[in-house]
């Protein structure tokens, strides 16, 4: 059947779905990564989705929705051809997971053209969701975070001159040219701009830059996985924080990642979407109910990007009773809901997520460290897509 | 303290510390690569076992970590004899290339086995408190650890030198990697020597692993990961030469430190560099001992068919019926066909002219980008003019590089391909405006095929066109093998020295296979980028190479037919069992490599061919009952 004839067939499918009630059975397609050095965030998409079902159920209505999952070891090619799969083959309803940026932009094509939604459960540089009508995403935007604690590191953390410090691939590159500008637009100093290239394994050399160069404040990032834990590591055995040079982050020490530094970590800020410690009733829920379905598990913010990314998913499946396709993205533009990171919503026009950002400070409490929040920002929504409209 | 005596202090401290690191865990390769002529790719995995047992150690049963060190030394080191014995010694007097196949299937195995046991996240690991902090050295502070790492590096160093040169058993090994047919011959009994060696070289590597993990973080894909590294400095270094190992990891150590200091965005390449400028120079390495051209080990000797048996039709109808079976999968057939071609196209290097190399994927990722970027940046979609281009820049790029690399054999010439590929992997990251960089190269176009076939999302327009393009290049390349030149490369292969003496012109047909060959993989590599609709880095780098040399050992060398079996089994292979085992595929996918060398010597090709034979005989026997 030629691709036209396909998606005729599969408009039919919807329409007389849509009339009426008849029960479906909904599979969601899970674009994921459990080989290779960042398999963690695979685990972390399981567990996310899994408590949500464990919760909700697998039914939405009349509709049983079932999840397939598929491992593109983070390789982009590999993550498209899959995506294809899964809709050619397993005939999914929606794609969900695609922790990167690479298969993000390699999958944004193919959901545009079979018309599938896609929820993005992680990867964050901020134009994805313009790169397809169909996507939507429930994880954050780098921005996002980098924006506020700029704001805060100058108007209360008595920064004047600062470092830069990125691993030098597109999100970080993105990173760094976001700083400078909110450095330029605070009258923050830039003394060193370090960019890392992307395989280093041993990071000294350049936490030595770092010192060497004494700022007030180091701002970075890195991707959270075994960089931006070896990274931190040698920020603690150089002394950084213990010379006067405050570290800002932004998932580079996630409370997943505290236990495996000393305490040479505590102090390091950062600015993000989600803290396990957050107080509210949904995350008390949400952690909860994760520590009995994997007891000695730290929440991470993956699990609740997944969690919420299937909240959106059975959103979808309800509000088109079934249908999905494009009107399935149109039901949950300016959804809101109170997920375990506090109140979040799918931005109208950019389809993207908008949520409070905390800035916080790795404390230690009952010899357990974590990080706290001490300050909010709320609902915001990603300020690059926000200075440069579409 | 002034900026350049900041640096300087740096590199030195930094660099050797890294470099000690580096030392103890490639020693026991070079020992073992020198001394038995074992290519052991898992040895990697002995110093990762040394780091996880000394982490889980301290975190589960609260061990101090300076006990833990001999601990890992004497358990590693007494393991590693059961995989001597039991993996490794039936092995001995197989080809390198089998060697290789088992060795990284231990490796893909060792991942998966670790993340099913420690998680596919870096283990806890901490650093006791007396050795954390910093010290004061006057005229600077530097890391206490760091400090540790260069002194027990240092001593262990003086330590495995003093035995190598003053004791029986230093000098039974040195004898033994000088000369092996006269040690056995003076009654050295080398089977037993080199097991102990064996342990010795895993036991030391498990310290390094476990002193290490701040500078090589410890992870399920640590083997796989610092597995080039390693190989450099022990090529660098020159097989079986400890004093050789040792300078060049800290050469490599204090380049690859202050290539970062100095230069972070392209910090990476200096390492590279270095091994060019050293191999070009001395190919055996710093100290390494001056090897005579051994013809390559390459056994595959069966005479092809002259004239097309029907059993070659075989592979192309398979491929006719898969269109019309496999509809639904056609990507998925499509990659298959693209790694033949690929395959194919090591195969005329590997196993008609007996070049190993680990470059292949440099063509193919060229060929790839060179398609990518003529559609995504300037527009031109025509399929066959990517086709052509990358097949063009491919070729330019193997007739540079196999000029000047060629002069090289064996190791050497492994390495050397290696750090080309690394090169480039590097460049066409940094070039991110033009390539995409991490993010991949977007926006691929096809423009209809012939002006006639557009391409379609089910596929099929593709899988015919990438079988048309396999077809041809196969015909080429059969004609190439069985013609004058293919005779001259079949005797380059049993024995250049020979050929050179006759008169043939060894270098330049060498290097013209190699052009050739990369002209194919680069037409591979561009079919590639055409159907997935991007071009990413993964497709021009060190695993690309290795996976492409695996599926050729897979199907077997020499054959051609054996690119179709390596390449189709083992994407089959990896795709099924990634759906079942999306976590743990990497260890069926090992597990049926180790498999293959221990049961499959010849390939999978060689147990076709026999069976086929084995069938015609039978078929030849039956008519008599007739008489």
């Amino acid at each position: 059947m030629n691709r036209s004839r396909m998606l005729a067939t599969m408009a039919f499918a919807a329409l007389f779905c849509a009339g009426s009630a008849s029960a479906r059975d909904i599979k969601v397609g899970i674009v994921t990564v459990t080989s290779g050095p960042f398999a963690n965030f695979g685990a972390e998409f399981k567990r996310g989705i899994e408590l949500f079902q464990a919760e909700r159920g697998v039914k939405v209505g009349d509709h049983t929705v079932s999840v397939i999952y598929r491992d593109s070891g983070a390789r982009p090619d590999v993550a498209k051809r899959l995506a294809e799969e899964l809709i050619l083959q397993d005939k999914v309803d929606v794609i969900g997971g695609i922790a990167f940026t690479p298969e993000a932009l390699a999958i944004a094509p193919v959901l545009t053209e079979a018309k599938i939604p896609g929820v993005v459960f992680n990867a964050g540089t901020n134009f994805i969701t313009r790169r397809s009508p169909m996507i939507v995403r429930t994880s954050f935007t780098l921005d996002q975070a980098m924006v506020p604690m700029v704001d805060w590191a100058t108007k209360e953390g008595g920064v004047k001159t600062a470092v830069i410090c990125v691993t030098d691939y597109a999100p970080g590159q993105g990173a760094a040219a976001t700083y400078l500008e909110e450095f330029k637009r605070h009258g923050i100093k830039v003394v060193d701009v370090v960019k890392m290239p992307f395989d280093t394994k041993d990071f000294s050399v350049f936490v030595q830059r770092i010192k060497d160069a004494k700022p007030d404040g180091v701002f970075l990032f890195l991707p959270n996985g075994p960089p931006s834990i070896s990274f931190m590591k040698t920020v603690g055995e150089r002394g950084l924080m213990k010379d006067g040079i405050k570290v800002f982050g932004i998932a580079e020490f996630t409370d997943t990642d505290l236990p495996k530094f000393d305490d040479s970590i505590v102090g390091a800020y950062s600015a993000w979407y989600y803290s396990p410690s957050h107080s509210s009733k949904e995350n008390t829920a949400f952690t909860g109910a994760l520590a009995k379905r994997y007891p000695g598990v730290v929440p991470d913010h993956t699990a609740v990007a997944a969690y919420d990314g299937m909240h959106v998913i059975y959103e979808m499946i309800a509000r088109t009773n079934g249908a999905m396709g494009e009107r399935a993205v149109e039901a949950v533009k300016g959804l809101s809901w109170v997920s375990p990171r506090g109140p979040a919503s799918i931005d109208a026009k950019e389809r993207d997520i908008v949520h409070n950002i905390y800035l916080r400070r790795v404390v230690k409490r009952d010899g357990v460290k974590l990080n706290e929040e001490f300050k909010t920002y709320p609902n915001i929504k990603d300020p690059w897509k926000e200075r440069n409209p579409g | 303290m002034g900026y350049l005596a900041n640096a300087a202090s740096t590199i030195l401290l930094d660099g050797f510390a890294f470099a000690m690191v580096l030392f103890l865990i490639s020693a026991g390769l070079s020992l073992t690569m020198g001394l038995m002529g074992f290519v052991n790719l898992a040895h990697t995995a002995f110093a990762m076992a040394g780091g996880y047992l000394s982490a889980t150690l301290v975190a589960n049963l609260g061990m101090p970590f300076v006990a833990t060190l001999p601990v890992v030394f004497l358990v590693v080191g007494v393991a590693s004899v059961a995989f001597e014995r039991l993996l490794y010694r039936p092995l001995y007097r197989a080809s390198e290339l089998d060697q290789v196949l088992m060795t990284f299937g231990l490796v893909l195995m060792s991942v998966s086995v670790t993340t099913y046991f420690a998680g596919p996240l870096p283990p806890t690991t901490s650093i006791p408190a007396f050795l954390s902090g910093r010290v004061d050295m006057g005229f600077r502070e530097f890391p206490t650890y760091r400090l540790f790492l260069i002194v027990v590096g240092v001593c262990l160093s003086a330590l495995l030198w003093f035995g190598l040169e003053r004791t029986t058993f230093g000098a039974l090994i040195r004898a033994a990697v000088d000369n092996r047919r006269m040690a056995q011959s003076v009654g050295i009994n080398v089977d037993r020597l080199f097991m102990l060696a064996f342990a010795l070289g895993s036991g030391i590597a498990a310290l390094g692993g476990a002193l290490g993990n701040e500078l090589l973080p410890l992870s399920p894909t640590y083997a796989l990961e610092y597995l080039v590294i390693i190989l450099i400095v022990v090529a660098v270094g020159g097989l079986g030469s400890l004093k050789g190992t040792f300078i060049s990891a800290t050469v490599i150590g204090m380049v690859d430190t202050g290539g970062k200091y100095f230069f972070p965005e392209i910090g990476g390449f200096f390492v590279y560099i270095a091994t060019l400028a050293v191999l070009l120079v001395r190919p055996s390495g710093l100290f390494g001992k001056q090897q005579v051209h051994a013809p390559p080990v390459l056994t595959q000797q069966r005479p092809g068919w002259e004239r097309f048996g029907l059993v070659e039709a075989l592979p192309w109808a398979l491929a006719a019926v898969a269109f019309f079976l496999l509809d639904r999968n056609l990507a998925l057939a499509t990659q298959i066909l693209i790694a033949i071609l690929f395959a194919l196209s090591l195969d005329l290097v590997m196993g008609y002219a007996g070049i190993l190399t680990l470059g292949q994927a440099a063509f193919f990722g060229i060929g790839a980008y060179t398609s990518g970027i003529l559609s995504a940046r300037y527009g031109i979609a025509d399929p066959l003019a990517g086709l052509v281009a990358g097949a063009v820049l491919a070729a330019l790029t193997g007739f540079a590089s196999g000029w000047i690399v060629l002069r090289t054999h064996g190791l050497a010439l492994l390495m050397l391909t290696l750090a080309i590929t690394q090169m480039l992997h590097e460049a066409f990251a940094k070039a991110s405006a033009f390539t995409g960089g991490h993010d991949g190269l977007q926006g691929v176009q096809r423009s209809p095929l012939l002006g006639l076939f557009p391409f379609d999302f089910a596929g099929r327009t593709m899988y015919l066109y990438a079988l048309a393009v396999l077809f041809c290049c196969f015909l080429a390349a059969r004609k190439l093998t069985r013609s004058q030149f293919g005779l001259a490369l079949h005797g380059i292969r049993e024995n250049a020295t020979r050929m050179s003496a006759i008169g043939s012109a060894v270098h330049l047909r060498l290097v013209v296979i190699y052009t050739i060959s990369a002209a194919l993989a680069g037409i591979a590599g561009a079919l590639l980028s055409q159907s997935s609709r991007i071009a990413s880095l993964d497709m021009i780098g060190f695993e690309r190479s290795a996976f492409v040399v695996i599926m050729l050992i897979l199907g077997g060398l020499g054959h051609l037919y054996g690119a179709f079996l390596g390449a189709g089994v083992y994407i089959a292979f990896e795709h099924y069992v990634a759906k079942v085992y999306p976590e743990y595929w990497y260890f069926w996918v090992g597990l049926f490599l180790v498999f293959r060398t221990m049961f499959m010597p010849s390939g999978l090709y060689g147990l076709l061919s026999t069976g086929l034979l084995r069938l015609k005989a039978v078929a030849a026997v039956r008519p008599t009952d007739r008489a």
